[in-house]
């Protein structure tokens, strides 16, 4: 692996590269990620619809031509819209590369969107979004998002039923040009490649790509409180959320360690408290999330609604509990897992180029695996617990989905 | 390089070195699963109770001694197996070792059993919310009829309450004996570490005489209709398929994903329109058999049109055949898949293990490309004569004021 910051480049047109080269690797891993996600869309669904209509047809295929031209190639490709852009992925043997970097860039650049197609992908994004009714884990954390977040950060990359309706394949083409832009994309590539070539393709399929800085709403937020979401289900799903340290920021670190202990470990607080002691459910986790700015803690378990309120108190106690500190064997153990995941992590080349992604966009750089190292191993049990006795986690945002509310 | 030794007491010891490795994957791999409880749900809710310590450990103890290596174990239960397995640096393959064979003698002590039943009985509350999972219990349910394959890994309510600590133990002695039991290596290895922790490790095991049981297999066409809370419709449609050991298993695993794969025949008849969301189909080779995995999601009012050109689909293929074009493009898709998806040792062990579990001989990645490349339009031409899609048995999921279907050829 690569530890120097990664071979970072800059085209005129404002679209980054970044690269980590891999001998070892048998294939490159492309991420290409474009910040046309919800957080800039004027119509909720926007995001949704063009992430389906950019697969049908680009450049000089159609929407078949261009499945064949990949699967040809054998190209292994994905797409995800999230809240903060549209991520492309694909992955190909390295001889494909620039084959592979040519029909991304006539997606890119070039899609049809063809106007015959434009119902079937309506149709595709409203089943997509009917679809999260079957996933009462999904919506739950949808509704989290959007109780949390004043700005547009909370919302759901797909969109509303009435945000669907209300667009046309004219506005749909319309909002692409403005918001697949170069300016705050990012291409990463790992594996077996060289960063000069890689560069130079990049530089040659998408130097014509044209488009505005688009800004983003600054993030804003709201104090915890607590909704149901009356939904008819088996079990009750809980969700809490918390604001945590940005990526890096002072207490980043500390805030890690300290998810590792309530979530990440493999005899974890949450675990060992909600499931191994009482059996009050099956899935019970802890994950963070970042944007630009700010971090977010989200603490999940789902139960019987007879024992949802127990299960939801148990979960704010254990919280609550982490003020009075970690111990000196609870630190030790999550440091040895994060360093050996990092290790790990090392060994898969594949997950480098999104990992390049997040930080050059939240950081705008990346940050070497020699520095992440060095961050986890200096962090000590003191650093941790006065970094834990100065912020308590408590008051959270409170979610619950299911057949009856919380008293 | 593969290595293999089988030690006294039965158990065997594969390997896979990679010596450029930065780390070590081990597993501990049963040779049993659901298709071999004596009671619906006693294989995983073992799997489940391994987790609570030996004699004298605790759980916490357990996952304690695992964090301490930088490992978290991933553990699940199949119709065919039981694995445990984790990945961690290569200086820990002893200590790693020494935990995932502690995991395989579990105290079972009644009072961490009627905690973990709680637990199950929010596993199976978790599928009963997701339509996916009801759907496929149900449809193994409809076509394997009373043969073990047709019931549910989680066992059901009902079966969970009358699981105890005898039974539970009963299934320990008989399925976890060493003969049974396979330690699966890949990564930085140790040979000669592993092989002689691992006999002095499983010493005291005593090897059981148990064998899997092949009752006789009746696969039905008619399948049941489901109902429940959901907003889309489902179907999906079995069909007999091709066992594990079976030449003809990678002929069929190709022909399926050349019908129902991405860019598939599948896709531009049901998805492309956007009458579906979804449509595929998978092949699996089981021990002694095999099936072909249909789905299909939709609207609900038009479930009956989407199974309509699903069965035309697989009538054109099963009458036509495939194409040149078709063949050779979903084998270099899969040719490009097996080149990447192995890069690190943990993302190799599974299939590494499961090809030694069910063929009881080695299948290097080079083999398993050589299978793809062999694979021609003759051979799945000769596969599409046992004509398998003739009947397929189809089970559906609908919301539940769902209006009655009319199609003729359901149910």
């Amino acid at each position: 692996m690569n530890l120097d910051p990664a071979n970072t480049h800059t085209l005129d047109n404002g679209l980054i590269t970044l690269c980590a080269p891999n001998a070892r690797s048998a294939g490159v891993t492309i991420e290409l990620f474009i910040p046309c996600g919800a957080l800039t869309e004027t119509i909720p669904g926007h995001s949704s619809v063009l992430e389906e209509w950019l697969w049908r047809g680009a450049g000089v295929y159609d929407s078949r031509a261009l499945e064949d031209a990949l699967d040809d190639l054998g190209v292994q490709r994905e797409s995800e819209v999230s809240v903060d852009g549209l991520l492309l992925s694909f992955a190909c043997l390295p001889d494909d590369l620039s084959a592979t970097l040519r029909l991304a860039a006539d997606l890119v650049l070039r899609p049809r969107f063809e106007t015959s197609d434009f119902k079937a992908v309506l149709a595709q994004a409203t089943a997509a979004l009917e679809g999260l009714q079957d996933a009462p884990d999904s919506l739950l954390f949808t509704a989290l998002s959007e109780q949390y977040f004043k700005s547009p950060h909370g919302r759901s990359p797909f969109g509303t039923l009435k945000g669907l309706a209300q667009l046309t394949s004219r506005s749909v083409r319309a909002d692409f040009k403005r918001r697949c832009t170069p300016h705050g994309s990012l291409i990463a590539a790992s594996g077996q490649l060289e960063v000069g070539r890689f560069v130079a393709l990049v530089e040659e399929f998408f130097g014509a790509w044209r488009g505005l800085v688009l800004p983003e709403p600054a993030v804003q937020t709201r104090a915890g409180c607590y909704q149901h979401v009356q939904f008819a289900s088996a079990q009750t799903q809980i969700g809490l959320i918390y604001p945590v340290p940005a990526l890096i920021a002072r207490g980043y670190y500390e805030s890690r360690i300290t998810l590792e202990v309530l979530s990440g470990s493999q005899s974890n607080r949450l675990f060992e408290a909600v499931r191994e002691q009482r059996g009050l459910a099956y899935s019970v986790s802890a994950s963070t999330a970042y944007g630009r700015g700010f971090g977010t803690l989200e603490v999940y378990a789902a139960t019987a609604p007879a024992r949802a309120r127990e299960t939801l108190e148990v979960l704010r106690l254990e919280l609550m509990r982490l003020a009075a500190g970690i111990t000196a064997d609870e630190f030790n153990r999550a440091q040895i897992g994060m360093l050996t995941s990092l290790a790990l992590f090392e060994e898969a080349p594949s997950a480098r180029a999104a990992a390049m992604i997040r930080d050059t966009r939240l950081l705008g750089r990346v940050r070497p695996l020699e520095e992440i190292r060095g961050a986890i191993e200096t962090v000590t049990l003191e650093r941790v617990n006065a970094w834990l006795a100065a912020h308590p986690l408590e008051k959270p945002g409170v979610v619950t989905l299911g057949s009856a509310a919380l008293e | 390089m593969f290595l293999h030794k089988q030690l006294a007491n039965g158990l065997t010891i594969i390997a896979e070195s990679w010596p450029d490795a930065h780390s070590v994957a081990l597993g501990a791999f049963v040779g049993s699963g659901a298709r071999d409880d004596a009671l619906g749900g006693s294989a995983h809710f073992l799997e489940h109770l391994c987790f609570k310590g030996q004699v004298g450990q605790s759980a916490q103890d357990v996952n304690a001694g695992f964090d301490a290596i930088g490992a978290r174990v991933d553990a699940f239960t199949t119709q065919e197996l039981t694995a445990y397995s984790a990945a961690t640096l290569p200086q820990f393959q002893t200590d790693l070792l020494e935990k995932l064979t502690g995991l395989l003698r579990p105290a079972l002590r009644p009072a961490d059993i009627d905690v973990e039943r709680l637990v199950i009985l929010e596993e199976l509350a978790m599928y009963c919310d997701d339509p996916g999972s009801v759907l496929f219990d149900a449809a193994q349910a409809s076509f394997y009829g009373s043969h073990p394959l047709g019931r549910s890994v989680l066992g059901t309510a009902h079966s969970l309450e009358t699981i105890d600590s005898s039974a539970l133990q009963s299934h320990l002695q008989a399925w976890y004996a060493p003969n049974r039991v396979t330690i699966v290596a890949c990564g930085r290895v140790d040979w000669d570490a592993l092989v002689t922790e691992a006999s002095r490790l499983t010493s005291s095991w005593q090897p059981s005489s148990v064998q899997r049981q092949y009752p006789p297999l009746t696969r039905a066409t008619a399948g049941q209709r489901v109902f429940l809370n959901a907003a889309r419709a489902q179907a999906a449609l079995l069909m007999p398929g091709f066992a594990a050991n079976d030449s003809r298993c990678v002929t069929a695993s190709i022909l399926a994903q050349i019908i129902g794969d991405a860019n598939s025949r599948l896709y531009w008849a049901l998805v492309d329109d956007g009458l579906c969301d979804e449509a595929s189909l998978e092949h699996t080779g089981e021990d002694g058999t095999g099936a072909f995995y249909g789905s299909v999601s939709t609207d609900p009012g038009d479930l009956p049109e989407a199974i309509d050109r699903y069965h035309s689909v697989l009538r054109d293929v099963q009458a036509g055949g495939v194409t040149a074009t078709e063949l050779s493009r979903t084998k270099k898709k899969l040719e490009v898949s097996l080149a990447l998806r192995f890069e690190t040792p943990a993302s190799r062990l599974l299939t590494f293990a499961e090809d030694w579990l069910a063929l009881n001989e080695y299948r290097s990645v080079a083999d398993l490309l050589g299978e793809v490349r062999g694979v021609t339009l003759g051979s799945v031409g000769a596969l599409l004569e046992t004509r398998p899609f003739d009947n397929p048995c189809i089970t559906t999921l609908e919301p539940i004021n769902a209006e009655p279907i009319q199609a003729t050829n359901l149910l």
